[in-house]
């Protein structure tokens, strides 16, 4: 009996860490990060890093949901830079209406998350070969959109999507703010959400049970990259310019924020609130290396360490 | 029948997305993007100016040309087309590949060039000393090799680099003026923006640090060296530097090359800190429009004359192909000082110069 209670309180404890671990290391951040800088925690650094954090939670959200069906999409960061350069290009060569603008970049990246899904599901190709093409694609289109020129001349009302503020809240925390709320209802509320966790737990089982794979693993594609599209738009926005280098590496920023998060590399486990709390982990560990005055050499030592830590805490918790 | 409209729909978005772009007017890198009319005070000359070496002729023998790039960002892209135009006036091919800042890659592309005939190299190398055996095999072999924007002339013919020490001094004396002006005396804090790793951007800071120490009222408070120059890794640094560094408790910020004034500009514009100058290094058209944005402090660049050094290249390569010398192994183009009040002209006189060279971009 003794020993009975002993195993139930070990799971209950792997449990409570494989949902809260990231959560209690952002707080153990949190904590020492504003011992060691009197400037990190004021309301100005507060909404300082909430604008850094947000087009990388927006990643990291699309990121995520792909992770659950077990898949990868390496081509986000390209695409960042992609339908940034659309969306600065219709504000700039075609005096869109900044509205219009956002929606053709965004439509695009729909389309390119379609193509993707439909390549890798349709096709049975690994997600990690298709979106590496489909990254250097997007990247090589990007350059060839404005013959590897910046797009710049863009509008006040394009910009302040990066740099503007509703109220005190920076506009970029606003949407994706928003895109949490949905994302976490799509994940937990509705159908969709239950397939794209079944799918990522075994995809065959969830055929047999009579899920649409198929549009199910294409859908996941296409609102990953829409939200990549949405997070190329507000750096472009930022930026004040399309860029076709911007973005590298953005990829990585959200697998690893999603890893972080707890969500399986191979699908069917883990939340999106996870992948949420992984990118402002690594926000806020950058800021506060950054405050710190930390080597930028040292800061990816200290990146490197965290991620293996994470990885640690949601193995062990698997045993 | 479903599937054949969602398919068409989904194909004319693409199409339709792509055009925006693809129907621009003909825009080549570095092209004025806005309606500057002021003639041109101080633009470098036109490469049929060149006065250093006459322009090559073409000859009997002439020797294919092979350029290693570095990347499709303006600067490099203008050097390539300077390149490419002066060998094709000579009447010879040209060939260029970009490494992207890859050693590994870049050693393959040179083999590239060789195996397609280049008979003159031209090289924009990713450090000092990984392409010294490969240069030194080459020589070997009786290939011309003139290189770009390294410290080291070790095994090349011709070595053409801008004095990146005197961009850092130009851009501190500049930054002095500022705070002088500012204060009344030589007085204030600075944080520069450099790199432990990249030649050109570690000589530029001890250059403007030169300057800056022959002043004890002004104080570097903060030095950065990042290893991830994108634009978007900057603007984040340079938040968080304005978290650190309250209002008016930092005057100046000094940015060593494009990525980090970029970067830079956008973090402290976001920021509204009109408290703190940014002083640049390297030129694009968003460092140019900053220039011009009364919301940006971005008070001047330095940039370099890649059209210049490109026909250099080319220019010096031929003449030591066809074994004539020169006085010296070394070019120093010129730099200038881009400041608010002489962009306009600058970005005038550029305009014209790139829209010379429009049929030569890769």
């Amino acid at each position: 009996m003794r020993n009975g209670t002993k195993l139930a309180k070990h799971f209950s404890m792997s449990d409570h860490l494989l949902k809260f671990g990231v959560l209690y290391l952002l707080v153990l951040l949190i904590a020492v990060a504003s011992m060691m800088s009197r400037q990190f925690l004021t309301a100005q650094n507060a909404l300082n890093v909430l604008r850094q954090v947000s087009p990388v939670i927006i990643l990291a959200l699309g990121e995520g949901i792909v992770i659950i069906t077990a898949g990868i999409d390496l081509s986000v960061g390209a695409l960042v830079a992609m339908s940034g350069m659309i969306a600065a290009g219709a504000v700039s060569f075609w005096n869109l209406p900044t509205f219009a603008a956002v929606l053709l970049a965004v439509l695009f990246g729909i389309v390119f998350g379609l193509l993707n899904g439909i390549i890798i599901a349709k096709f049975n190709i690994s997600a990690m070969i298709v979106t590496l093409a489909t990254m250097n694609a997007a990247r090589g289109a990007a350059y060839l959109y404005n013959d590897g020129a910046q797009i710049i001349g863009l509008p006040d009302s394009f910009t302040d999507i990066g740099r503007g503020y509703l109220g005190p809240i920076p506009i970029p925390a606003i949407i994706m703010i928003i895109l949490v709320i949905l994302m976490v209802l799509l994940m937990n509320q509705t159908v969709l959400g239950k397939y794209l966790y079944a799918i990522g737990g075994n995809e065959e089982v969830a055929r047999l049970a009579g899920i649409g794979v198929l549009k199910t693993k294409i859908t996941a594609y296409a609102i990953c990259s829409m939200f990549a599209a949405l997070a190329g738009v507000i750096y472009a926005a930022r930026m004040n310019m399309g860029d076709p280098a911007m973005g590298e590496g953005l990829e990585m920023d959200a697998i690893a924020s999603v890893i972080l998060g707890g969500i399986n590399l191979y699908g069917g486990q883990g939340s999106i609130l996870g992948a949420v709390i992984g990118a402002m982990f690594i926000t806020v560990l950058g800021n506060a290396l950054n405050l710190n005055g930390v080597s930028s050499f040292w800061q990816l030592v200290v990146k490197a360490v965290a991620l293996i830590v994470a990885a640690l805490i949601y193995t062990k918790k698997k045993v | 029948m479903k599937k054949k409209s969602f398919c068409s729909v989904l194909a004319l978005i693409l199409v339709l997305t792509l055009l925006a772009g693809c129907g621009q007017e003909e825009k080549t890198p570095q092209e004025e993007p806005s309606k500057a009319s002021a003639e041109p005070t101080q633009a470098p000359a036109a490469p049929s100016e060149q006065k250093d070496t006459p322009a090559p002729e073409a000859a009997g023998d002439n020797p294919i040309i092979g350029f290693a790039n570095y990347s499709t960002i303006s600067y490099f892209m203008d050097m390539g087309a300077a390149a490419h135009k002066t060998a094709a006036d000579a009447g010879c091919e040209f060939h260029e590949l970009y490494h992207g800042g890859d050693a590994s890659v870049m050693v393959d592309q040179v083999e590239d060039l060789i195996a397609m005939g280049c008979k003159i190299l031209i090289t924009e190398e990713t450090d000092d000393t990984s392409m010294v055996k490969t240069f030194n095999e080459l020589k070997e072999k009786g290939i011309i090799i003139v290189s770009c924007d390294i410290r080291t002339k070790e095994g090349v013919d011709y070595w053409i680099a801008s004095d990146n020490k005197q961009i850092g001094r130009t851009s501190g004396e500049n930054a002095v003026a500022y705070l002088t002006e500012k204060y009344g005396e030589a007085k204030g804090t600075i944080a520069i923006l450099s790199s432990k790793t990249t030649t050109s951007m570690i000589d530029r800071a001890e250059g403007f640090k030169e300057v800056v120490a022959e002043y004890p009222g002004i104080e570097i408070v903060d030095e950065q060296f990042p290893t991830d120059f994108s634009a978007v890794n900057m603007m984040t640094l340079t938040d968080d530097i304005l978290q650190v560094y309250g209002k008016d408790s930092l005057d100046v910020i000094f940015a060593s090359n494009q990525t980090q004034v970029e970067g830079a500009n956008s973090a402290i514009v976001t920021a509204k800190r009109q408290d703190v100058a940014l002083f640049g290094v390297d030129d694009s058209d968003a460092i140019y429009e900053a220039l011009k944005d009364p919301n940006s402090t971005l008070q001047s660049t330095v940039v370099q004359d890649p059209i210049a050094m490109g026909v250099q290249a080319v220019t010096a390569g031929l003449a030591l192909y066809r074994g004539e010398t020169f006085e010296s192994d070394t070019y120093n183009p010129d730099v200038v000082l881009v400041t608010r009040d002489n962009v306009a002209d600058y970005m005038s006189e550029k305009a014209a110069q790139v829209e010379a060279l429009k049929d030569y971009y890769n």
